[in-house]
């Protein structure tokens, strides 16, 4: 082997290593900034707190007769905000669908959102989501201050908002209802006393 | 130095390399195919149930490019396949760019929190003079040991260098919207 071949290998062994270094540090800059942002469902600090009485609403659903949302009706009730044009959305779908089988005895999921009759219907249709009762109401999301989607309020049998947040995934939606149950407002709430602690 | 060498070896790391990327794209976006759809149809360059048949069918072709890339006797087609995708893709991005639709995730490997920006379309344009290279320079039968290893370690740094980039781009969309967020 030459002295040049040697030093070829060496400065490509040394210049992998460099790159890699440099999409490790990107990386961990990302996860930080991820980790900046908080555990669980992240609540946006506006609209009804947690604790408060839900805004209350007798409203139409998409398949036909009426539904009651923030009464107290003795169960839990998931809102939750969606778009047909929404991606994350759209993979929360078949895990409130189950959500709601599962959890049938306690906890009832409405489906709410803004918008075009029509789209919603065909949106409904296409992904199979009945029976979960979808509501279209502009005062709804007006009332809960929703700015960003997929967004979900747990309210509970007393109608008052027990947690609420932004859900991205399935431990997100669960982190909700888990709050709900442990009696804090949400999971940053919980970290937040235990730190405290 | 030999510029025929030179060039045929910037042919073979630019076609290895951007079947790796284009593997993992499709990796990714096959991952969660629903997510995907959705993203695809948020691009709004084609109506809703052709953009559900156009997210099926970009990851199994970007896995085609791949596959043709790496063999040799097939190179030139998987690079013109390649060349099409990334124009199909770069015309989308800039398409939505100047409609302002700037808050879509770009779906580069699934939903990758990376939004649409003229960076993207740049280093879209740059895998696109990868490919061009691939076309211009293609393979040509066996190599001696250090153009070997020019070779394979080259493909490696512009991978992890796309990777990199790409990561860059998303801190970088990322911290704009926190300092955005921050009270002044």
């Amino acid at each position: 082997m030459t002295a040049l071949t040697m030093s070829n290998v060496l400065l490509w062994i040394t210049n992998i290593a460099l790159v890699v270094t440099v999409l490790a540090l990107a990386r961990q800059i990302g996860v930080l900034n991820e980790r900046v942002t908080p555990v669980g469902a992240l609540i946006m600090d506006h609209g009804p707190k947690v604790g408060e009485a839900a805004p209350v609403f007798n409203l139409p659903r998409l398949e036909g007769g009426e539904i009651a949302i923030g009464t107290a009706t003795g169960r839990t009730q998931l809102l939750f905000f969606l778009s047909p044009t929404c991606p994350v959305c759209k993979k929360l779908l078949p895990i409130l669908r189950s959500l709601s089988q599962h959890e049938r005895t306690t906890v009832d999921v409405v489906l709410a959102s803004d918008g075009e009759l029509d789209e919603h219907s065909r949106f409904y249709q296409r992904e199979k989501l009945a029976p979960l009762p979808y509501v279209l109401s502009t005062d709804l999301g007006m009332a809960f201050r929703i700015s960003k989607l997929p967004y979900a309020v747990v309210i509970g049998p007393a109608g008052l908002i027990s947690a609420k947040g932004l859900v991205n995934n399935r431990e997100q939606i669960e982190s909700l209802l888990i709050a709900q149950e442990m009696g804090v407002a949400s999971l940053q709430d919980y970290r937040t006393r235990a730190q405290k602690r | 130095m030999d510029y025929a060498v030179s060039f045929f070896m910037l042919g073979e790391v630019a076609r290895l390399a951007v079947a790796a990327i284009f593997a993992l794209a499709a990796f990714h976006a096959m991952r969660e195919w629903t997510v995907f759809g959705g993203i695809v149809e948020q691009y709004r360059i084609v109506p809703p149930w052709l953009a559900w048949i156009f997210a099926r069918m970009l990851p199994p072709l970007q896995w085609v490019a791949a596959a043709a890339l790496v063999l040799p006797m097939a190179s030139r087609t998987g690079a013109v396949l390649g060349l099409c995708l990334m124009t199909l893709f770069t015309v989308a991005i800039i398409v939505n760019l100047a409609r302002g639709r700037v808050s879509i995730d770009c779906g580069c490997g699934g939903a990758s929190g990376q939004k649409l920006s003229m960076g993207l379309a740049l280093r879209n344009l740059v895998v696109m003079v990868g490919l061009i290279m691939a076309w211009v320079a293609p393979p040509q039968g066996a190599v001696d040991g250090v153009t070997a290893i020019g070779v394979i370690c080259g493909s490696l740094a512009l991978i992890a260098l796309y990777f990199a980039a790409n990561q860059l781009m998303t801190n970088f969309q990322a911290f704009y919207a926190v300092s955005s967020r921050s009270p002044s």
